[in-house]
């Protein structure tokens, strides 16, 4: 499941994720049914919107017997929304259900599905991750950090404050361009205080707003995502 | 200046723009929350199996919440049983009045107060004065704020939003003499005027933590020992509880006492935990004379038949607002009600309006962080999203609602997606250099206020896809 | 309907139209969920604890000890008027006497009427019993009664209490599961007031600077002997 975000926006996000997953010895198959898992509808509380889009998943999903997404907030939307979105639907509950159970976020596919942490990547340089919040979701709590530490070449260098939500939120970046940007101000302000060559996070959504903030800002720290940096050799 | 700390009102955005010009409140929140919140952390770190037991403490409350028609029944016996009386208040205004004929029946003239926000909800403090009687609030922060004219702006530290100069400006002018801007001494100048206040005083009013409904128990938990003094000294106590606080059993309480304190704070304990069973006994030298139990529904009930019914398992430790990103950020006074920081979002909007409060269920980026941090995980984001559902069908934004239809739609057909897609990128490539816009058309404007937005890519992942396969 | 009932009514539907299908879930049962314990030295575990809340904690080793320190404590705060609650170690000691011996003016509930809440604001130190102490905590539990006033630990500024080893709890659940609703040989009726004190008296309401004794004491003291009898 590639995500609409990085589908449009990061595209080289959903090739880094299919090289890696390769190497591995993984064959991956990229259903073209699929779109948006309806996150942004359930989040605004357009519920029965956010259900046709789940419809839409599940079904394009049906058959997979695993389904790995390079974002921990589509990851959440299908494994701890989809069930509780049904769950008074007979027919579609129990789909649901099966879907969460068969899919992963990308960190965790790889250290508790694969368990694998060393992936045999290399990067030169420092770098620093930021937590995205779906992960907390999703108890994923050190699994990146795992894989990060494990890349030749990478000096890792811990972040402050790298749980905290970096301010995007969908909607809530635009609905409150202050405060969003008062906590995306002070992600940026600590990752430059790391002084990294890269900042990596799992969501397409975190790197966008962090990586519009460091440029704005004219920073020399690049976004880069876990799965990008895991593909590389 | 404006009021936001003096007076509840519906003015978020207003109120928040101010927060996040005020760079002392800035500094006062972040130390404020860094601080709890690496507690809450270490807290519950330090409890082997704390995930266990706040899941333990939730089914309680679940359970409670399942049969409170019942428990507040066996809590009312208890109570009885041992002499106390419980009064039964379906609103604000009942519940004031049933304070106030309690003081004058008891002829008391001399009110202390403990923290207590059930009574900040029904402002009951105007009420008691206009019938003679003088309140103090004696928690050393809500003595500050009563004595400056103004809210709470945080569950635990009401006071947050001043330093000490301002305290010691707004206690040198209370008590007319110039007092140095040292916190101990400040402290200690509480210390002597609210013993005062404890010597005259003739009717003690606490809320109550928890109640227990099997020995008609209310127990009250400070660190400053302000609630002991309130139970100890006047003859009279009154304590005003909702009836979400009632737990079924004696031996339940230790379970939400290793959560309370750990998740607000990271102590083991707080310093003072109260239990009082009914008025003093006989032969007893203290002990509040005359015992009376309000129990509070003003809305309760009504959010008990609802979804949000989940709400009701808070036990107001703070947790939520020391994690929340977004109250470090605004602090308590913007969000307006009562309560603030993200159960306030939950909680103004139902009981005082959802329509008046348009912006609460939405200045959330529903990072989750105040469910991690909460003893009792109650899932807030996902009530955030339900009361946005709830906007929608009181006051449907015909405008959003077209939009985000049309989305769905697109979104459901591949086709139309991936011409949507298509016509992104057409639309903004004038707009991107290096592969950042640093202007967007419509609402992305919000957006490029602040931050740049990323360029749609030339070739989108489904359309790489086929040299990947 | 009187008020109370249209209240107890309107609950009572709230609750059933909120309950989900499925039904209401039973009330939990605990098990060992949550329980600390003390580790292998309960004594230390609560010395530890007491100290990390701003406590003070001294191990008396013969039988001269308690006096000797309670002795020095004062001394060290220069206290002149104390105040001693009943029965107990404070009996058992014969710390009235002794204390007046050395002569500091003593009062104990025997000297007092039942209006002389003023002795227990003009005290320098009030000394007590305790009840229990928790090790998993630090933490001291009171109960009210006729021999021990709450004011007691509440109104002086400093408060000592003598305890012995035998009296620690390892948990804070073992505590709660001493009280029943009914009294039974093993559970007693919860008192008029049970307190668990946990260091001294803090605030942190300007700046987040922590001021102890704004309230309730300002040190506490607890004296631990080494004997096994159960509490006084
Ligand atoms: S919602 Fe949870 S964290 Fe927030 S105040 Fe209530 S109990 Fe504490």
């Amino acid at each position: 499941m590639i995500t609409c975000l990085a589908d449009g926006f990061f595209p080289d996000v959903g090739v880094a994720t299919v090289k890696l997953l390769r190497r591995l010895g993984v064959t991956v198959e990229f259903p073209q049914s699929q779109t948006c898992c309806g996150q942004p509808h359930f989040n605004s509380g357009y519920h029965d919107d956010a259900r046709a889009l789940a419809r839409n998943t599940i079904t394009t999903f049906a058959k997979a017997p695993l389904v790995v997404t390079p974002s921990g907030s589509c990851a959440a939307m299908v494994r701890l929304e989809y069930p509780e979105l049904f769950h008074a639907d007979p027919v579609w509950h129990p789909r649901a259900v099966d879907l969460a159970r068969r899919t992963h976020e990308l960190s965790d596919f790889l250290v508790n599905v694969l368990k694998v942490e060393d992936v045999g990547a290399r990067f030169e340089g420092k770098a620093t991750y930021h937590m995205a919040c779906h992960l907390r979701g999703l108890g994923l709590l050190t699994e990146p950090i795992r894989l990060m530490r494990k890349v030749r070449g990478l000096h890792f260098v811990p972040l402050e404050r790298y749980d905290e939500c970096c301010g995007f939120g969908g909607s809530f970046a635009v609905r409150y361009p202050g405060i969003s940007g008062a906590m995306v101000r002070d992600k940026a302000a600590f990752i430059e205080k790391t002084a990294v060559d890269a900042v990596v996070a799992t969501d397409a959504g975190c790197l966008m707003n962090i990586g519009g903030c460091l440029n704005r800002q004219a920073s020399k720290v690049r976004i880069l995502h876990l799965a990008e940096l895991l593909a590389q050799t | 200046m404006s009021n936001y700390a003096q007076h509840e009102h519906h003015d978020f955005l207003g109120a928040s723009a101010q927060a996040l010009a005020d760079p002392t409140l800035q500094q006062a929140l972040v130390r404020l929350t860094d601080t709890l919140l690496a507690g809450n952390r270490k807290g519950y770190a330090a409890l082997a199996d704390s995930s266990e037991l706040r899941d333990h403490a939730k089914r309680i409350k679940e359970h409670t919440l399942a049969h409170l028609d019942q428990y507040l029944v066996q809590l009312e016996a208890s109570v009885q049983r041992l002499g106390g009386k419980v009064h039964w208040a379906a609103t604000a205004d009942e519940a004031r009045k049933i304070v106030v004929e309690i003081a004058q029946k008891a002829n008391c003239k001399h009110a202390v107060k403990s923290k207590s926000m059930t009574s900040e909800e029904i402002h009951l403090n105007p009420a008691l004065e206009a019938a003679g009687v003088e309140v103090t609030e004696t928690d050393f922060g809500e003595f500050i704020i009563q004595v400056a004219g103004e809210r709470p702006s945080h569950l635990v530290a009401p006071a947050v939003h001043h330093t000490r100069e301002s305290v010691a400006r707004v206690l040198s002018k209370h008590l007319g003499q110039q007092l140095a801007d040292d916190p101990k001494s400040l402290a200690m100048t509480g210390r002597r005027v609210l013993r005062e206040k404890f010597r005259q005083a003739d009717l003690g009013i606490t809320g109550a933590n928890f109640a227990i409904a099997e020995t008609g128990t209310v127990v009250l938990v400070t660190n400053e020992g302000n609630g002991r003094l309130t139970t100890t000294c006047p003859r009279v106590h009154v304590a005003i509880m909702g009836i979400e606080k009632v737990i079924p059993r004696f031996t339940d309480l230790p379970v939400f006492l290793k959560l309370l304190a750990r998740g607000a704070t990271g102590q083991t304990l707080s310093v003072y935990t109260t239990i009082i069973t009914g008025p003093r006994q006989a032969g007893e030298y203290d002990g509040a004379e005359e015992f009376h139990l309000v129990l509070l529904d003003n809305g309760r009930s009504k959010v008990l038949a609802t979804p949000f019914r989940e709400s009701l398992q808070c036990i107001r430790c703070g947790a939520c607002l020391n994690a929340c990103p977004v109250y470090r950020r605004i602090g308590g006074h913007a969000y307006g009600g009562v309560y603030s920081g993200p159960i306030g979002s939950i909680l103004t909007p139902l009981y005082d309006s959802v329509e008046e409060n348009p912006h609460l269920p939405h200045a959330s980026s529903l990072c989750g962080a105040c469910q991690s941090a909460c003893p009792v995980k109650i899932n807030i984001p996902h009530m955030l999203i339900g009361l946005r559902e709830l906007q929608h069908e009181r006051e449907p934004n015909r405008w959003e609602r077209w939009a985000y239809g049309l989305w769905s739609a697109v979104l459901q057909r591949p086709w139309a997606y991936r011409w949507a897609l298509w016509a992104a990128r057409v639309f903004l490539k004038r707009r991107a250099t290096n592969g950042w816009i640093a202007q967007m058309p419509g609402p992305g404007a919000e957006w490029t206020k602040i931050r740049d937005f990323p360029a749609p890519a030339a070739q989108s992942f489904r359309d790489r896809w086929k040299e990947l396969e | 309907m009187t008020a109370r009932e249209a209240f107890l009514e309107r609950v009572k539907s709230a609750v059933a139209e909120g309950n989900r299908a499925g039904g209401a879930p039973p009330l939990p049962e605990r098990g060992r969920v949550g329980y600390q314990g003390a580790g292998a030295d309960p004594v230390e575990r609560f010395c530890q604890e007491l100290i990390a809340a701003g406590g003070k904690a001294y191990l008396a080793s013969d039988a001269d000890a308690p006096l000797r320190l309670v002795q020095e404590i004062l001394q060290s705060l220069n206290a002149r008027r104390i105040l001693l609650t009943r029965g107990g170690l404070i009996d058992q000691l014969g710390l009235a006497g002794m204390l007046r011996r050395l002569g500091l003016e003593v009062k104990t509930l025997d000297d007092l009427g039942a209006d002389s809440r003023e002795e227990f604001f003009q005290a320098d130190v009030g000394i007590t019993n305790v009840h229990r102490l928790i090790a998993e905590t630090g933490t001291v539990v009171l109960t009210s009664r006729p021999n021990e006033p709450r004011s007691a630990s509440l109104l002086p500024p400093v408060h000592i209490c003598l305890a012995e080893r035998s009296q620690i709890l390892p948990d804070l659940f073992d505590l709660f599961d001493l009280f029943a609703p009914t009294a039974s040989a093993s559970k007693t009726l919860p008192p008029s007031c049970l307190t668990l004190i946990t260091g001294p008296s803090k605030t942190g309401d300007i700046e987040l600077k922590l001021v102890t004794g704004v309230h309730g004491p300002g040190e506490v003291h607890v004296i631990l002997l080494a004997g096994s009898a159960g509490e006084g």
